[in-house]
């Protein structure tokens, strides 16, 4: 399958120094639903972030769709969040004052136009055409990560980050929400999300595990018995 | 359509902070009143002025020379020989005199209202003063003693209409007028009573007796303090005030008045300039995350800045526009304790005011505004 993401030797550095990501190479297929797994603390949110082009590498580089991430300014690099990834919080990180459906015009509005019927569209897909016009506060937490993954697909982005998008939910609404991830990986989404729950990253085709930085296994659904594949030199 | 957008998440984040906000809309309202206020009566004031000078340019009082020189005050009623006027006519022949009228104040009681009472040459006091407009006639001539024209304020407030009779009272003695015109100036002429000098004269037992002589020169405008002077000499006796001379006073207030409304509004401003950008730098720490996120949707520096900046000038521009109307009222309130008089409302001096307002707003931001621009959304949107 054609890959979208490419990852190489990529390595993140923060000051201390925490060496966050320790030379991680990575290929995604398009279409392809990956789980990133992990202790706390083995760097998946940072592999996230880079992914998200909310950060740079130390070193190493990251390709996304032929554009090497690495090279652009940062203007370049906000435009080019701005047309290819779609995030997904565990915390929602929604405007309390906004109402749903004015969050997810905001996602429009600094990506092209805000588009009232369209918005209003991205969340009838998620269930919560009845929801429009509650603010965050009046919703439950699974309506609010929905809102959430709304908002990421209203601007239709080639890949879409999830960090740990059913970290504060309880099962029921977890169930609910990696259905709607279920439905959007049979539309032909690439995503790929942070869990640190083995039941959401079956749902997955795909489990990297990070420690300490490191790769240091990648599960496939239909290999699950197969030996895992150090990525590391060590 | 993109700018409605930006509309409603002001509306909505403005609505959402607005307790936060007040203080600074206040302070910005309070600079701009001053603004306002200042402007309001430098133009308003002047084009009084200057309209005045136009309309009464040429025109001249002869008082007596003891009188201070305050034509408002008490000392109107100082008083010269009606002498005057003989010697005032022979000089017409030296200085260009358009035409000129005596004039003999007193206070009357009409029952129990008070009210001033100006005689006068009927004929003369309507060349000199050609706008009046008079409802009804004028009095017939200089030696009817039982007509009079009233004032529209007067009329109004005593409910006396044309043909009506009116009795004033001066320390005990009472003539009966009939109403023959109702005189409606906009000025002190609304407040008053005339009648001929003669019938005043007789009111105030005060015979061959006059307060001023209001006198218009055919001249032009630098002129006119020649006239003055010319008249100071033939006339012994007497002192001569032009309009021009008034006017120049009355500047010199106005100019040192502006000043000091202008420095204060200076003053105001850069306090006001302070409460907004803390007000800015507050929201914009307290925000952090909201710009974060803004940035991961992918908004750029300059749109993320422009958010901010467009609260600022929102804040600014209803703070500026309060200002700016509450300065119209100040500036009449100055202006009647200081001038007498009111000054006409305009409209550019408030939307100055404003667009100061958002101006100063708008500057004061642009520090924490900056600093909102260079959040990084990675660090920011973080999880605890
Ligand atoms: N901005 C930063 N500055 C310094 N250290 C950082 C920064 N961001 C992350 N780290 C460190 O990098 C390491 C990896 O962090 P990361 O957030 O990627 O872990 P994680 O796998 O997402 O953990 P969790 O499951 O708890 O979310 C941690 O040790 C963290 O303290
Ligand atoms: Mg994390």
């Amino acid at each position: 399958m054609h890959e979208i993401i490419r990852l190489q030797s990529l390595s993140k550095v923060f000051p201390g120094p925490v060496v966050a990501l320790d030379r991680v190479s990575l290929a995604i297929p398009q279409g392809e639903w990956m789980a990133v797994m992990g202790a706390s603390g083995s760097g998946k949110s940072t592999l996230l972030n880079l992914l998200g082009c909310l950060d740079r590498p130390t070193e190493g580089q990251i390709l996304m769709g032929g554009t090497s991430i690495g090279e652009l300014t940062e203007a370049q690099l906000t435009g080019f969040r701005r047309e290819t990834v779609g995030l997904i919080f565990q915390q929602f990180h929604l405007v309390p004052y906004l109402s749903a459906v004015e969050n997810v015009m905001l996602a429009q509005y600094f990506h092209s136009l805000a588009d009232e019927a369209e918005a209003s569209e991205a969340l009838a897909r998620v269930g919560l055409a009845d929801r429009l016009r509650h603010r965050p506060a009046q919703l439950s937490g699974g309506e609010q990560q929905r809102v959430c993954i709304a908002r990421a697909l209203v601007n239709q982005p080639k890949i879409l980050l999830a960090d740990e998008p059913t970290g504060n939910l309880d099962e029921a609404n977890e169930r609910v929400v990696m259905d709607i991830f279920q439905q959007l990986h049979d539309d032909g989404h690439t995503i790929v999300m942070v869990t640190h729950d083995p039941h959401v990253g079956m749902l997955a085709d795909r489990r990297i595990e990070l420690e300490h930085g490191r790769l240091v296994t990648i599960h496939t659904h239909d290999l699950v018995a197969a030996a895992p594949r150090t990525a590391d030199q060590s | 359509m993109r700018s409605r957008f930006l509309l409603r998440l002001l509306q909505r984040s403005l609505a959402n902070r607005f307790s936060r906000w007040l203080i600074a809309l206040l302070a910005v309202a309070l600079g701009a009143s001053l603004v306002s206020a200042s402007l309001t009566l430098a133009t308003g004031m002047r084009a009084k002025m200057q309209q005045a000078l136009r309309t009464y340019g040429a025109n001249l009082l002869v008082v007596p020379a003891a009188a201070p020189t305050d034509p408002g005050g008490a000392a109107l009623f100082a008083t010269m020989p009606e002498e005057v006027l003989g010697k005032l006519n022979a000089l017409r022949r030296t200085i260009p005199l358009l035409g000129y009228a005596p004039l003999l104040y007193t206070v009357a009681e009409i029952g129990s209202h008070r009210v001033a009472v100006v005689g006068t040459w009927p004929d003369a006091m309507r060349r000199v003063n050609p706008w009046w407009r008079v409802e009804g006639g004028w009095i017939q001539d200089r030696v009817e003693e039982a007509e009079a024209i009233i004032g529209a304020s007067v009329a109004e407030r005593l409910g006396l209409g044309v043909s009506a009779p009116l009795t004033l009272s001066v320390r005990g003695r009472s003539r009966t007028f009939r109403v023959v015109g109702i005189v409606k100036t906009g000025g002190s002429e609304d407040e008053q009573v005339v009648v001929s000098l003669r019938a005043a004269q007789e009111l105030t037992d005060r015979r061959g007796q006059l307060n001023l002589i209001q006198a218009s020169a055919l001249v032009g405008d630098g002129r006119v303090e020649d006239v003055a002077q010319a008249l100071e000499a033939g006339l012994p006796g007497v002192a001569v005030r032009t309009q021009l001379r008034l006017v120049l006073a009355e500047e010199r207030i106005l100019g040192r008045l502006s000043l000091l409304l202008g420095l204060l509004a200076g003053i105001v401003l850069i306090a006001s300039a302070l409460s907004v950008g803390a007000a800015m730098a507050s929201s914009v720490l307290e925000r952090r995350r909201e710009i974060g996120l803004m940035k991961a949707l992918g908004a750029s520096r300059l749109r993320v800045g422009a958010v901010f900046l467009a609260e600022a000038g929102a804040i600014g521009l209803a703070g500026g526009l309060l200002g700016g109307v509450t300065g119209v009222g100040l500036a009449q309130g100055i202006a009647h304790s200081v001038f007498g008089t009111g000054v006409p409302p305009t409209v550019l001096p408030p939307l100055t005011a404003a667009l100061v307002g958002a101006g100063v707003a708008g500057l004061a931001s642009l520090i924490p505004v900056r600093r909102a621009t260079a959040i990084q959304p990675g660090i920011v949107l973080r999880g605890d």
